[in-house]
């Protein structure tokens, strides 16, 4: 079954922000690079440049995919996710759970209008799969409200983060506006990458989705742009178990770039430009910024 | 809104409940209301009394108790043809409009109704002078002529106020499903003058012109259904006599029954449409309405009216040619059910067990069952004939659980099942309370699904009963809340305005207004909104959403510490609200508190699972209401 068409394109990637301490601050970045759909390997921090409000920093230190990941699957069990649906995805995070490493771990999420996480971060498969059969669709679809509390309830320096949304629908019931989504976003060290079902051609995605849903999959894009994160489309056809064991994997096979900010204004929002100046062709993929409080 | 389908099938289930039983024509005290235009050598005649007139009710002579002139304020619905027929003509269309808006009165009503393969209501009924200018039309597609007459006339006429409905067209009908006898039939018993003007005819057109015969001759004339054979323009065409205007003689029993008439081309020198409605208005601006009770007649069933003026036989009347009382209805005779799901239902019913009651409904819950259900309901005679009230309380019961679905044909069902009893309700209710309560339900059902479509027209009849009842305004505020696009934004704030009047429900209509401020991003008025409600010591609900609508607009304003304030005292009011939690965190973590909005999302993670919110009913308007209306109304039936 095909991954859809979107490996060409620069897939999940990994940014870190380190909110400052105090004394020496060191901010972390995850970095994906592609070469077309393959990875690259070996670089080092000479081979990169970062530039934090547009002044050039020295990175310290690049590591690359030895820290562990937590994983937040926010799964949608509104009314609308109906039973062949649910079937596909339970099966799939199940699946994923398997792709997890030794040190890795999911916590599960199931939402409609309300947000409740049934699992907690674990490595025990059995309990997420057990969690997922006892699941039922009902209700309405709060996106936006689940987005907000995964993002702020995921903070763990040690680990890399990420959560994976799946919703087959547009948000109807949360109080969290688009706006302080993404607020929260780049006050948050997550990556948010969301499944979503759209139809895709190679370079666009074509949408067949209702207005509401088209107006709301601008924000999902919008955050996982900004969050380093990547829209997974998720046509009828699509194996979902290979979707979720492709997207972890990019996730995985990233750089981790640590630099102290110097030269640049301590508060507010730092936008971040990371590049490979020796290969200029090559897809850099991270998040756009990070708070400074 | 374009809504072909819907039309077609609101008018299918619409003229099935005509059929079955058709509304009564006009005052609940057998007042009877008749239009009347005088003229003589084709201008009008003024100045006439009472005693000028002689009518007939079934062949019996009435005294004509009142007479008004031209001081009647109307209703006019402008049917425009826009299809791709209509394309030399429509260039103007939208001056035509503009200029037909300046032609009525001050006090007359216009709403403008576009049709091409679709209906569409272009501009909703409003008093002339609040118009906006009609936008840019686009010309194309097919012509539903004959659905659209029927939309036209099947709208609920105001008691007081007589109805115009003018149709400018081009003759041919290409995509109704309806044809020109259920025209006909819905015009005899519509409240509504039918006026038509056709400003061309087409050529050869042969039996085109019923929705059953276009087919054949259309395929077999031109190869395709999108080409008739050709038309042309001519002013003094006239058409050819008798075949010809045969084929239209439903369309013309149709006008004429109703009082108007079917304007073929030649008779007007200029087409445009403002010339075409300057003369048929000035006749009906000129007409009469003779009101009588009637006597000495039956009083259910078809009334044929006669209007003449004896003392002046060379004058030309037009009126229209009669009116249906509907009988009352008879009651079921229960042994005669089959056994099932409806004689349950009256069972519980009877017995005073909601239990019962709901369990009937749940065991029905799917689409075709539900359906089955409420046309057996609708169908069946009075089913309480010594506690009438239990019926309309069935009614909600039942429309309660149809709305919320998706299937198209349930949902319409239901609508149509409160639209019914709305009209019904008064005959039985002996008061206002239960009436009163039974509308505020039913407005309490069409608020929830958020199809401000539907609801408007369920609003727009309880006002009419009782147009100062606060709750019907704020309902209306509501409706128009769910409705509103960018420009309809200050008439809904008015709305709003006008609901706060009545302290019943100043408080709700304040908050509602601030989140409709919110949403327009203006801050500051939310704010300065919620400050002029009261203390809302009787309503948690809406004392919750009061301080989570002013913590969104302070957050968005920037003034954190004052939204993290409302979001506390939200709190207080709901401790484990999900949407105030979720608020509070999202702005702890903006402002550098991380630690303390990590502790609130553990908390919205693992709450219990039947936490309340009361963001969720916001939405949902009135229907916070419904449970305990239908308890008063189920004493009220006792």
């Amino acid at each position: 079954m095909k991954f859809l068409g979107i490996i060409s394109v620069a897939l999940a990637v990994l940014a870190q922000q380190a909110t400052f301490k105090s004394g020496v601050d060191v901010v972390t970045v995850d970095v994906s690079v592609r070469d077309g759909g393959k990875v690259v390997a070996g670089l080092t921090a000479a081979d990169f440049t970062v530039l934090d409000q547009g002044v050039k920093q020295e990175i310290g230190d690049v590591t690359y995919g030895k820290l562990p990941i937590d994983v937040t699957v926010a799964l949608d069990v509104s009314y609308s996710v109906t039973g062949p649906q649910l079937a596909r995805l339970r099966i799939a995070i199940g699946q994923l759970m398997h792709d997890l490493g030794k040190d890795d771990r999911l916590r599960l999420m199931l939402f409609n209008e309300r947000v409740r996480r049934v699992v907690d971060f674990t490595s025990d498969a059995k309990k997420v799969e057990d969690a997922i059969l006892r699941a039922t669709a009902g209700g309405a679809t709060a996106v936006f409200d689940t987005l907000s509390v995964a993002m702020v309830s995921a903070e763990n320096p040690d680990r890399r983060q990420l959560v994976v949304l799946f919703t087959d629908g547009a948000d109807s019931m949360s109080f969290t506006d688009p706006k302080t989504l993404i607020d929260v976003a780049h006050h948050a060290n997550v990556t948010v990458s969301a499944v979503l079902p759209v139809a895709v051609n190679t370079s666009t995605i074509r949408v067949n989705l209702p207005p509401a849903m088209t107006e709301h999959l601008k924000v999902y894009r919008q955050l996982a742009a900004d969050t380093g994160g990547v829209i997974v489309p998720l046509a009828v056809r699509t194996d979902v178990t290979e979707t979720f064991a492709k997207a972890l994997d990019e996730f995985r096979s990233s750089y981790v770039l640590h630099f102290s900010p110097k030269g640049s204004d301590a508060k507010g929002f730092h936008e971040l430009t990371v590049t490979v100046p020796a290969q200029p062709k090559l897809t850099i993929r991270a998040r756009k910024g990070y708070f400074a409080q | 809104m374009k809504t072909l389908v819907a039309v077609a099938f609101v008018i299918a289930t619409s003229l099935v409940a005509a059929q079955q039983q058709p509304p009564v024509f006009r005052t609940s005290a057998d007042l009877v209301s008749v239009p009347v235009s005088v003229r003589v050598t084709g201008s009008p005649v003024g100045g006439l009394k009472p005693d000028d007139f002689l009518v007939l009710d079934n062949g019996v002579p009435q005294k004509v108790t009142s007479l008004e002139g031209e001081a009647v304020p109307a209703d006019i619905t402008i049917v425009v043809e826009t299809s791709r027929a209509m394309k030399d003509y429509l260039g103007s269309i939208s001056d035509q409009v503009a200029k037909i808006s300046a032609m009525v009165r001050p006090t007359d009503r216009l709403e403008v109704m576009g049709v091409d393969t679709y209906v569409e209501e272009l501009l909703p009924l409003k008093p002339a002078a609040e118009q906006p200018a009609l936008g840019r039309l686009k010309v194309g597609g097919y012509a539903s002529i004959n659905d659209a007459m029927v939309a036209a006339l099947l709208r609920e006429p105001d008691r007081e106020r007589p109805h115009l409905v003018i149709v400018i067209s081009d003759t041919v009908d290409s995509m109704s499903v309806t044809d020109m006898m259920t025209v006909r039939d819905v015009a005899r018993q519509s409240g509504s003058t039918l006026v038509i003007a056709w400003v061309t005819m087409a050529l050869d057109v042969g039996s085109w012109f019923t929705s059953q015969e276009r087919e054949g001759a259309y395929i077999d004339s031109v190869g395709s259904r999108s080409a008739p054979r050709g038309r042309h323009w001519n002013p003094h065409h006239t058409p050819r006599a008798g075949r010809h205007m045969e084929e239209f003689a439903p369309l013309i029993e149709a006008a004429e029954n109703s009082g108007g008439a079917l304007h073929p081309p030649g008779v007007f020198i200029d087409r445009s449409a403002a010339a075409i409605f300057n003369k048929l208005f000035n006749d009906y601006r000129h007409s009469y309405i003779l009101r009588y009770t009637a006597e000495g007649v039956a009083h259910d069933g078809w009334h044929e009216i006669t209007v003449t003026t004896p003392k002046y036989p060379s004058y030309e009347l037009h009126a229209r040619k009669g009116y249906l009382v509907e009988p009352p209805r008879p009651p079921i005779d229960r042994d005669k059910l089959p056994a099932g799901s409806l004689l349950a239902l009256l069972a519980a019913e009877s017995a005073d067990d909601p239990a019962g009651v709901d369990r009937t409904i749940a065991e029905n819950r799917s689409n075709a069952d539900l359906l089955k259900l409420l046309n057996d309901f609708k169908a069946g005679g009075n089913a309480f004939p010594s506690s009438p009230r239990k019926e309309f309380v069935l009614a909600l019961e039942l429309a309660e659980t149809a709305l919320p679905l998706s299937y198209a044909p349930v949902k319409a069902a239901a609508y149509d099942l409160l639209t019914r009893y709305a009209k019904l309700v008064r005959q039985v209710s002996g008061e206002d309370s239960f009436e009163k309560d039974w509308l505020w339900a039913q407005l309490a059902l069409a608020e929830a699904p958020n199809r401000p479509a539907d609801a408007q027209k369920l609003v727009d009849a309880a006002l009419k009963k009782f147009p100062a009842e606060p709750r019907f305004l704020l309902a209306r505020a509501i409706i128009a809340d769910q409705a509103r696009t960018a420009k309809d934004s200050k008439a809904v704030l008015a709305a709003y305005d006008a609901a706060a009047a009545d302290p019943s429900t100043r408080d709700e209509a304040l908050v509602r207004k601030a989140m409709m401020l919110v949403r327009m991003s203006l801050y500051g008025d939310a704010v300065a909104a919620l400050d002029q409600t009261g203390a809302i010591a009787d309503d948690a609900m809406l004392r919750y959403w009061r301080e989570v609508i002013r913590a969104k607009a302070f957050d968005a304003m920037g003034r954190f510490d004052n939204a993290i304030t409302a979001y506390r005292a939200a709190l207080a009011v709901v401790p484990e609200a999900q949407s105030a939690r979720v608020g509070l965190m999202s702005t702890l973590v903006r402002t550098g508190q991380g630690g303390d909005a990590r502790v609130i999302a553990e908390a919205i993670q693992s709450a219990r699972a039947d936490a309340p919110d009361p963001w969720w009913s916001y939405t949902q308007a009135d229907y916070r209401f419904f449970p305990d209306l239908m308890k008063r109304l189920r004493g009220l039936a006792k």
